[in-house]
């Protein structure tokens, strides 16, 4: 249970991540086309939960490796 | 990897791949066409809330309330367009209770005149002209204004009777004579008529005028932009500026004199400010720019002063017939200097408390004690002479300014304001560009429509205003202007039609 919620966290950290890169690049670029559509506010929150998640579970991680 | 995993990783790229597509889709607009809608629910990104705070009750989830004119609003937009099509969907209603109290700073910009006065002309007056505009020009705070409703339009009663005339409606008291062109090629008519949103092309021209070559100054020095009507008789228009740069805003001066007649430009010159960017404060004396016309044939001519506003100007000219046009702002005064106008009312203020004083605008005493506020006059009519202690004023008012009774001209047919009366002016014609609001329930709804390629923009944002003369709620009762809802429809270029012209250009 804890090795899947481990990946599963994982996965959305990695996408949160590069979904905030890429949301800052596109403003750095072209301000307001991502700010205009949505509240980026809520995604660093996930962003920020989902880390907090992985450190969490990150003490076990060689078992889920195995 | 399990497969479960795999699958949740391409669902989590694939819904940041749709987002990015989502956000591009949006701010590209590939079809040239796209609608914004506020209905002050929750901030908006595209169209701003509307302001200053102090002109607007709003919250509590209910819709902004408009208790002064103007009231502002942004429009941000993520790619260039070529046309705006605002919708204003509001009402009229009464105040429900008291507004909470400004502070003496936040008033500092509303209208004021003695009690008395705001009684009488709040109870004639419930803002019977809405507007909406959009900034053309910063620097001269220019507004391309346009009509959503006047109601003394709407309530022209059945003595007028209304004629479709060059895409404008031609409205005439059912005993006139006079067609619409017909009243246009008869100056002596002019007093009779009144236009609205529509500017004819009019034939004004003096019996008698003979032209005066001895160069005169002006007793007064004026501060930015500025457009004034000069009359012109097989001469040459002369212009000499002194000119003063103020060094009060570290933007580059500019000075620009544009000359048009019947609405065509026939010449400009630019004259430059002393090229620094200086916001010291210290003034700068520029020396004397002049301009000299060509031999222009007789007519009435406008001259556009396009400033901003460390730039400061005393104006000599050989020009007999001179007239500014709605709007003064004095600098410094030589001597006494006295004023003509056919405004019907004036308003004043000041922004310095060192110029605060007493002005006389005919009869009437216009007693300016506090800075920034707007003092303003009785109606009356007729030319009446404006008179004031020092400089540091700004006049407005829907009229000219002269030197002398005998210098004034007022070539225009009198444009329709929220003080019009038309029975005790007179006025037996009508030309007005203008359609009534659709009504929608208790609301009216206008669509307005703008050409963004002459508006101002920063950022890709740009301002509009709505314009309600005459709105002034300060009590229970008073009426007040309630905006349900601006939308915004968008259109310009699709991206077809931009590929296919960078690639002709290309080619």
């Amino acid at each position: 249970m804890k090795k899947n919620l481990y990946y599963i966290a994982r996965e959305f950290f990695y996408a949160f991540s590069a979904s905030l890169v890429i949301f800052y690049a596109l403003e750095l670029a072209w301000k307001g086309v991502v700010l205009s559509r949505m509240d980026v506010g809520p995604i660093l929150l996930l962003w920020l939960s989902s880390g907090i998640l992985v450190l969490g579970l990150q003490e076990n991680k060689d078992d889920y490796e195995k | 990897m399990p497969d479960w995993l795999k699958r949740l990783r391409m669902v989590l790229w694939s819904a940041l791949f749709l987002a990015v597509g989502y956000f591009l889709f949006y701010g590209i607009i590939p079809f040239g066409r796209i609608e914004y809608s506020n209905d002050f629910s929750s901030p908006d990104y595209f169209i701003g809330r509307l302001t200053p705070k102090e002109r607007v009750i709003s919250g509590d989830g209910k819709f902004p309330l408009v208790t002064g004119n103007p009231v502002y609003f942004n429009l941000k937009t993520t790619r260039p367009f070529s046309k705006a099509g605002i919708t204003l969907r509001y009402r009229r209603i009464e105040l429900d209770e008291d507004p909470v109290a400004v502070t003496e700073d936040e008033a500092g910009q509303e209208l004021s005149c003695s009690e008395e006065l705001a009684k009488t002309y709040l109870e004639t007056n419930d803002a019977p002209i809405i507007e909406l505009g959009m900034l053309a020009d910063k620097n001269a705070w220019r507004y391309d204004l346009k009509p959503v409703e006047n109601k003394l339009l709407d309530g022209l009663g059945s003595e007028w009777r209304a004629e479709e005339w060059r895409g404008a409606v031609f409205y005439s008291r059912k005993d006139g004579k006079a067609s619409a062109d017909g009243l246009l090629k008869d100056p002596d008519r002019y007093k009779k008529a009144a236009v609205y949103n529509f500017n004819p092309e009019t034939h004004f021209t003096i019996k008698g005028y003979t032209a005066s070559h001895a160069p005169h100054s002006q007793l007064f020095s004026l501060r930015g932009s500025h457009e004034f009507y000069v009359y012109a008789k097989n001469e040459k228009l002369y212009f000499e500026f002194e000119l003063l740069d103020l060094n009060l805003d570290k933007d580059n001066e500019f000075f620009e004199i544009i000359i048009s007649r019947n609405g065509e430009v026939i010449d400009k010159k630019e004259f430059g400010g002393d090229g620094l960017a200086d916001d010291s404060g210290r003034a700068t004396a520029l020396g004397k720019s002049t301009y000299e016309s060509a031999l222009l044939e007789e007519g009435i001519y406008k001259v556009g002063i396009r400033a901003n506003d460390d730039m400061v100007f005393r104006l000599t000219t050989r020009q007999e017939k001179i007239s500014y046009i709605n709007h003064m702002r004095i600098y410094e005064v030589y001597g006494r200097p006295r004023l003509f106008s056919d405004i019907k009312r004036l308003y004043v203020k000041t922004a310095d408390p060192k110029n605060l004083q007493e002005a006389k605008f005919g009869s009437e005493a216009i007693f300016i004690t506090k800075p920034f506020k707007q003092y303003y006059s009785k109606i009356s009519y007729g030319v009446k002479e404006i008179v004031f202690e020092k400089g540091g004023l700004i006049l407005a008012g829907e009229g000219v300014f002269s030197f002398g009774p005998d210098n004034l001209i007022n070539p225009g047919i009198r444009k329709i304001s929220q003080d019009t009366d038309l029975d005790k002016e007179g006025i037996e014609y009508i030309i007005a560009d203008y359609m009534k609001p659709e009504e929608d329930g208790d609301w009216m709804v206008k669509r307005v429509d703008f050409d963004l390629t002459k508006a101002y923009k920063e950022n890709r944002t740009y301002s509009f205003l709505i314009s309600i003369p005459g709105l002034e709620a300060s009590k229970k009762g008073d009426t007040v202007v309630e905006i349900s809802r601006i939308s915004v429809e968008l259109t310009g270029n699709s991206l077809y039609e931009k590929v296919r012209r960078l690639i002709s250009e290309k080619l």
